[in-house]
């Protein structure tokens, strides 16, 4: 596990599995950026798990070439704790969005980020539920019309970024799914419970 | 004091077997007590069954009914199976304690009280409005009215302590004397109390007295005619310790882990009564185990998920409504084919229930508690003993089959204890877990091995495997995400028949008693202890009866079907109303099915089931 790993490129990350994200969603951005950015970690390809929830965004572990577990709903940080545990050398990325993260899967993330057990946690926050087809979700903002709130959303939004320092958690990056090309240095920090948050528009919901 | 005991003897009654029963406040240490005379008489060599029954509440009111906490030993030199219905010796350190468990007392049978605790105020608290050390109430029994406060006050009163301190050695003062009456030394419980108290010398050394004042109180007074003695049990030859069930599964888990060449994993959230198999893994780090305490009980299982998914020998700890939470990971581990133990040590219920009490209510939740078509094996512990056991085979059956297994023990054999023969851990059969492929064999993640059809367990980390499970169906062989109408029928079919298939690999029900005949009691988990002494007894009487007691629930062992047509009647006893009978009915209609049930959070007393079974014999 720990010889020199070959020189890898974006491709040797991408699986055979078709894409089946929306035409023109954030998200293809995201998993190029994540593609294009493992090359750069030193790690072999074995040595990388990606762990998803729920959601549109939780599709990810399919197209990656890695080992992957596409979980239940809210629950990717927990499943991602047990492996992490398990095995220390890991690199361990825990993938998901607004409702799967911060509603169902909310207890799971401020105890995952407070514990520091040394993931990755990517969070796509597109202010909505997408999969199952527009409702509004903890990031919406207020007065937002969406299916569920069509006379504008009632509740006010969690910023994820306090949230993650009320958990004390170590890093924090946001970044915008339009600029691909900053990604691989958002994927790069030091060594600790990282939490990156793209804010990414949703097409369809 | 061992010297004393020996030069006694002489003057002894001997009896097979005592049943004796400590009660006092939650705070008067009854536990403590208990547990000291029951590990007294197992260095003695008798063979033993003990009952914790204590309080839900944190510390309840102190005197009241709803805060009495008793510990109930039955040690005998003949084999002892459970903790035994009807108590020889009660110690009731309170009005309370005497109040609710004097029903548990026959008449002629020994009652100890502390007399000091028996003013005008407790007795209101208990209810009374006579004192029955007075009244008469209690002329039927042998009474033993002591004065154990005061006197344990006086033997340690030159040694200034403050009033707490002086009346917290008050259950020493009891032991000591019970410890006389059946001829128990006095050095385990000092050493105990030594290794407890060592870093408050005072605290110990008025402990110490205060037992030994109780032991001589007991042999000077003239209200205590004789001692009794117990001779050591004939067991089979070995070297036993004395276990409670939670440890034993925890142990039956450590021995797995060593002998599957597997790191072992618990994820858990504290709940009662199972909480105890989290603090004994806790303390074995020294082994390899990694132990999470997790934020909720979701998080507990699907934290041994993921160690599952990462190569380990992975289970959870709970309690039915933990279960409950559970059921959508246990799905999870369904369907992508991980190893997993869940251990459900039942309560009673439904919802917070009965927290402190035993029941086998959560069969149908085991069996059946998920969405879609989620088969589980299912196993359940007989005695505290039989725990090491089953947490052994559940972790084999896990690990070969790559399946979730629930254990359902309870919250009677979780607690209770029982001695326990210390075993090399080479005697037990080695487990192999689904082999990983070798480095660049040809593999998929769901292909599988024809007998089994267990799917291999390719784990990250491993170069040339990575591949990606989920909880979406999946295409049989590549494991790709699946929306194919006849692959889904294909895959609920084939995830049902590789639990079926276990049981070509599970030993075959064993019958005590008659193996044919009359009428065969079936029993499941925690009740084994009751059944089989109410039915050995009338099979000795020359009744034809047989007991079949079930340790793997599903799949059932191959043999249920020869075995239930060889009986003119069949009835179900589980403490529940009737779960494994309807599951007998489902699995083999062709059966008439009796039941008895009883559901009070209490376990089965050998008495009624004997007076059940009789009446069921003699309607011909």
């Amino acid at each position: 596990m720990s010889t020199q790993p070959p020189t890898y490129t974006f491709k040797d990350f991408a699986s055979d599995q078709e894409v089946r994200w929306c035409p023109g969603c954030g998200d293809y951005v995201i998993l190029r950026g994540m593609q294009k950015a493992l090359p750069l970690m030193g790690k072999r390809r074995e040595d990388f798990v990606f762990i998803s929830g729920i959601g549109c965004s939780s599709r990810f572990p399919y197209y990656m070439e890695t080992y992957g577990f596409h979980t239940i709903h809210g629950r990717a940080p927990a499943i991602a704790t047990g492996v992490k545990l398990s095995n220390p050398a890991l690199s361990v990325w825990v993938m998901t969005g607004d409702g799967d993260g911060l509603a169902i899967g909310g207890n799971h993330m401020i105890h995952v980020i407070r514990r520091n057990v040394d993931l990755n946690v990517v969070l796509f926050n597109n202010k909505i539920y997408g999969l199952t087809k527009g409702q509004f979700s903890p990031t919406s903002d207020l007065g937002q019309k969406t299916k569920s709130s069509p006379y504008g959303n009632t509740q006010p939004p969690f910023n994820f970024g306090e949230l993650t320092i009320g958990s004390a958690g170590q890093f924090y990056a946001r970044i915008p799914d339009n600029n691909p090309n900053d990604m691989a240095d958002i994927l790069w920090p030091p060594k600790t419970t990282r939490v990156r948050r793209w804010s990414r528009s949703c097409k369809t919901a | 004091m061992s010297d004393t005991a020996t030069t006694q003897d002489k003057n002894k009654i001997r009896l097979d077997r005592v049943v004796i029963r400590f009660a006092g406040d939650s705070g008067d240490g009854m536990q403590l007590t208990g547990s000291q005379f029951s590990d007294t008489s197992a260095m003695l060599g008798n063979d033993i069954a003990t009952f914790p029954n204590y309080p839900a509440e944190i510390r309840a009111p102190e005197g009241s009914i709803y805060g009495v906490s008793g510990f109930q030993v039955h040690i005998g030199e003949v084999e002892i199976s459970t903790p035994g219905d009807d108590v020889d010796v009660l110690v009731a350190m309170n009005p309370a304690a005497l109040k609710t468990n004097i029903s548990a007392v026959q008449h002629g049978k020994t009652i100890i009280v502390d007399v000091d605790e028996f003013t005008t105020k407790n007795l209101g608290k208990a209810g009374y409005s006579d004192n029955p050390l007075e009244d008469g109430t209690l002329s039927p029994y042998n009474l033993i009215p002591a004065p154990i406060t005061q006197l344990s006050r006086g033997a340690i009163k030159e040694m200034g302590l403050d009033n707490t301190s002086m009346n917290r050695t008050r259950n020493m003062f009891a032991l000591g004397m019970v410890f006389w009456m059946f001829s128990r030394p006095l050095d385990y419980t000092i050493k105990f109390l030594e290794k407890k108290f060592g870093h408050k010398p005072q605290i110990f050394e008025a402990n110490v007295k205060v037992l030994k004042a109780g032991y001589h109180y007991a042999e000077t007074m003239e209200l205590l005619t004789s001692a009794y003695t117990i001779l050591p049990a004939k067991m089979s030859e070995g070297t036993y310790r004395i276990l409670m069930g939670n440890t034993a599964l925890a142990w039956g888990f450590l021995a797995a882990a060593e002998r599957s060449g597997k790191h072992l994993f618990l994820g858990s959230y504290p709940i009662t009564p199972a909480s105890d198999i989290l603090h004994e893994l806790s303390e074995h780090q020294h082994f390899g185990v990694t132990t999470f305490q997790a934020e909720d009980e979701i998080a507990g299982i699907c934290s041994a998920i993921g160690a599952s998914f990462a190569g380990n020998l992975a289970l959870t700890t709970t309690s039915g409504p933990g279960l409950a939470l559970k059921s959508e990971a246990i799905g999870l581990a369904v369907m992508t084919e991980l190893p997993l133990v869940i251990v459900d040590v039942q309560r009673g219920g439904p919802s917070t229930g009965l927290p402190t009490k035993t029941e086998q209510a959560d069969l149908l939740q085991a069996m059946y508690g998920r969405n879609g078509e989620s088969p589980v094996i299912i196993v359940a512990p007989s005695s505290p003993s039989n725990c090491f056991d089953m947490a052994y085979e559940a972790s084999r059956l896990a690990l070969e089959h790559m399946t979730p297994v629930i254990i359902l023990s309870d919250g009677y054999i979780a607690n209770g204890s029982a001695p326990w023969r210390i075993r090399s851990v080479k005697e037990l059969e080695t487990i192999k877990p689904a082999a990983a492929p070798a480095p660049g064999e040809e593999w998929l993640p769901y292909l599988r091995n024809p007998e089994t059809l267990a799917r291999r367990w390719a784990t990250p980390g491993m170069p040339g495997f990575e591949h990606r499970i989920g909880g979406l169906e999946k295409e049989d062989g590549t494991g790709h995400i699946s929306y194919d109408p006849e692959n889904h029928e294909h895959m609920v079919k084939l995830r049902a028949e590789k639990v079926r298939r276990v049981e070509n690999y599970i030993p075959e029900l064993q019958i005590d008693g008659a193996e044919s005949g009359d009428l065969l009691v079936v029993g499941w988990g925690g009740t084994y202890g009751s059944l089989h002494t109410a039915v050995k007894a009338l099979h000795e009487e020359g009744h034809q009866i047989g007991l079949a007691h079930f340790h793997y629930l599903n799949p059932m062992p191959r043999n249920t079907q020869d075995v239930f047509a060889r009986y003119k009647k069949i009835v179900v006893c589980e403490l529940n109303l009737g779960q494994f009978a309807t599951l007998l009915r489902s699995t083999f209609p062709e059966f008439p099915y009796l039941k008895y049930n009883k559901v009070q959070g209490l376990p089965f007393t050998v008495f009624e089931l004997n007076a059940h079974f009789r009446e069921l014999l003699n309607a011909k």
